[in-house]
């Protein structure tokens, strides 16, 4: 075995070597992002579920509050924008505004006192309730996944790799108001109980 | 053991981890097992063997044989306990699969927590108990199962449960489950000699005493072996050092085995409580709740169910109780829940000790209210026990120390000291804590003018 050979084998086994490692980061950005399409659908399914609860609550309502039109259709114009709405960040800005009609919805009815004690109402309130705080966590999962899978693609020797393979950066699910502070205030108040 | 919870952990590379943590467990038990498995093979090969012509001329094949059946055994009892874990241990804690419709809240808590770590549904239990704990068991996330009391359903406000909650569904996220199914078999493997041998004693003392006896005998055997081998070489090398092995394997099968199982349990299981504990701060964002949780169960003192030592490392606060022998205690499970609030402190910035207290105090109270029904402790053994009621760990350690609630403080001004309500409270004149009044303390132990159960009760100097 000549020197030539020598050479010729250390430079084979390194082209080996480096086309393992292509293919195990490959697979590890793929695996990556399927996660923070996983964790997106976990969002959407709720979202989904928000969204069709709302005719109804508009229909309760209306039933007892028609004259209060334009918070009303504001409700119903915010819920087409989450339904029409394409990619991550138009979605959760869809989404923000119908957090706030509905919280302008909710406000509104502390004056209709009998609305207030409708049971139809109750139940659909508590659930939309329960679907916020759904959101929240699945947002707080996305946004975990989106952090770990933008970090991935973005750090120096990998990110010639995806960009070679054109892995495009996810999109954070932004939140409008922080839920922390809530969330404190909140338990104090529990505690102190 | 400080956790690492500056930034977000994915749960994957706490599963990529805990893998590398089973593999070590694995070897390190294997190796642990190995001795015994080699003496008990030579022991039958000798005994079951003995008097068959053919023992003598071919003893490999003998203790190939014996030791296949020590295998057997090593892996039946693995298997069946790695198999049947969950069924055992809801079994054991009494747990009941919880019905449709029935604790909507706690139900909801799951399911949104469950969105934010991103893992199935588990099953739901609930056992009927009033000392609040909580526990998972299972193989992976989606055959996991997670276990309430009612006591811990009672006891605590939502966030706090849902702080629980995030930290139970962590062990099932960061696949802590199958790690601690292992282990559990394992040290329940490592204490077969010792349970066995507890249980003889259970069915009668005189079987008891008489292994007792067999066993001294062997040892006595074994040093004469040794003495013998000392003073006058023996010609028999096989069974000589049979003897002598004999010697260091009672000890190590009684005493060493069971005990470095424990220890290993306790390492292992202590560092994945405080990963757990960060992560359920990760999923909550409220480390304030789940510390507030952690004291409110350390206030009542009696989060102990009744479950096998092997299994105690699921749970969310150790469930063994105080008075468990000191062989079970020697290496906790978990890592002291003054250490765990201090932990959660740091990653939320320090929590009010006033609220600890306040927490502890709400605890002691639901423990007066809800003295251990018959699930737990035996009525008897809760009244022969006449250790002065301890400060309730509150917060950081020296508020666990130092300051007593202010509930105690205020006892403790009026000259009283708090004990527990036993037989011998009957005949002293004893303040209620729940209402106040002076009293004799009637047999029931029922306050005579609130007839709360006084559980505990604040003692009186003045009159005697």
């Amino acid at each position: 075995m000549n020197a030539v050979t020598i050479i010729i084998i250390g430079v084979l086994a390194l082209i080996f070597l480096f086309a393992i490692a292509v293919l195990v980061t490959y697979n590890g950005f793929v695996r990556s992002r399927l996660r923070t399409r996983e964790a997106w659908s976990a969002i959407d399914v709720q979202l989904k579920r928000r969204a069709s609860l709302v005719p109804s609550l508009v229909e309760t309502v209306k039933g007892y509050a028609g004259h209060e039109r334009e918070t009303l259709e504001e409700v119903t114009r915010a819920r087409g924008a989450l339904q029409t709405a394409n990619g991550t960040a138009e979605t959760a800005v869809a989404n923000n505004m119908l957090t706030q009609a509905l919280g302008r919805l909710f406000a509104l009815v502390e004056n209709y006192p009998q609305l207030r004690a409708s049971e139809n109402f109750m139940a659909l309130q508590k659930e939309l309730s329960d679907i916020e705080e759904k959101i929240a966590y699945a947002r707080q999962f996305y946004n975990q996944n989106a952090l770990a899978y933008n970090a991935s693609i973005q750090v120096f020797p990998q990110s010639v790799i995806a960009g070679i393979f054109n892995f495009q950066p996810a999109e954070f699910f932004a939140a409008e108001e922080s839920r922390e502070d809530v969330q404190v205030d909140f338990s104090r108040s529990e505690a102190r109980k | 053991m400080s956790a690492p919870v500056q930034q977000p952990v994915l749960v994957y590379d706490r599963i990529d981890e805990n893998r590398r943590n089973t593999r070590l467990i694995l070897v390190i038990f294997g190796v642990l097992i190995f001795p015994p498995l080699v003496y008990v093979s030579m022991y039958l090969s000798v005994w079951v063997f003995m008097f068959h012509p053919a023992f003598f001329k071919m003893p490999l094949a003998q203790i190939s044989i014996t030791s296949m059946i020590a295998l057997a055994t090593v892996a039946l009892t693995l298997f069946v306990h790695y198999r049947y874990a969950t069924a055992f241990a809801l079994k054991r804690a009494g747990a009941s699969p919880l019905a449709e419709g029935e604790e909507e809240e706690f139900r909801r808590i799951v399911e949104n927590l469950c969105i934010g770590a991103g893992l199935p549904q588990p099953q739901l239990y609930l056992a009927d108990t009033t000392a609040p704990n909580a526990f998972t068991v299972g193989i992976d996330p989606e055959h996991a199962s997670l276990a309430v009391t009612r006591g811990l359903l009672e006891l605590l406000e939502r966030r706090e449960l849902e702080g629980v909650i995030a930290h139970e569904l962590s062990h099932i996220g960061n696949h802590d489950i199958r790690l601690s199914t292992i282990i559990a078999a394992f040290v329940a493997l490592l204490q077969l000699p010792f349970t066995f041998y507890r249980f003889l004693f259970r069915i009668s003392r005189m079987l008891g005493m008489a292994v007792l006896g067999l066993l001294a005998l062997l040892v006595l055997a074994g040093l004469l072996a040794g003495l013998e081998a000392l003073f006058f070489l023996s010609d028999d090398p096989f069974l000589l050092s049979l003897t002598s092995f004999s010697l260091f394997m009672l000890i190590y099968l009684f005493f060493l085995a069971p005990v470095i199982g424990v220890l290993i349990r306790g390492i292992i299981s202590q560092e994945r409580e405080l990963l757990a504990d960060a992560d359920a701060f990760l999923l909550t964002r409220n480390p304030q709740a789940l510390a507030l949780a952690l004291a409110k169960i350390a206030g009542t003192d009696q989060a102990n169910i009744k479950n096998s030592v092997a299994m105690a490392h699921l749970y969310i606060v150790d469930p063994l109780p105080g008075n468990a022998p000191w062989w079970d205690r020697i290496m906790p499970s978990h890592p002291p829940i003054e250490e765990r609030i201090g932990e959660l402190a740091r990653m939320g910035g320090g929590i009010p000790p006033r609220l600890l207290e306040e927490a502890a105090a709400a605890g002691l109270g639901h423990a007066a209210a809800h003295p251990v029904g018959p699930e737990g402790k035996p009525a008897a053994e809760f009244a022969s026990s006449e250790e002065q009621m301890r400060t309730p760990p509150a917060g950081s350690p020296e508020s666990c120390q130092q300051s007593p609630t202010p509930a105690q403080e205020k006892i403790m001004e009026q000259g009283g000291r708090i004990r527990k309500s036993d037989a011998g409270s009957v005949d002293r004149k004893i303040r209620c804590q729940i209402c106040g009044t002076d009293q004799y303390l009637a047999a029931d132990f029922k306050c005579t003018k609130c007839s709360a159960n006084v559980s505990y009760h604040i003692e009186v100097d003045s009159e005697k």
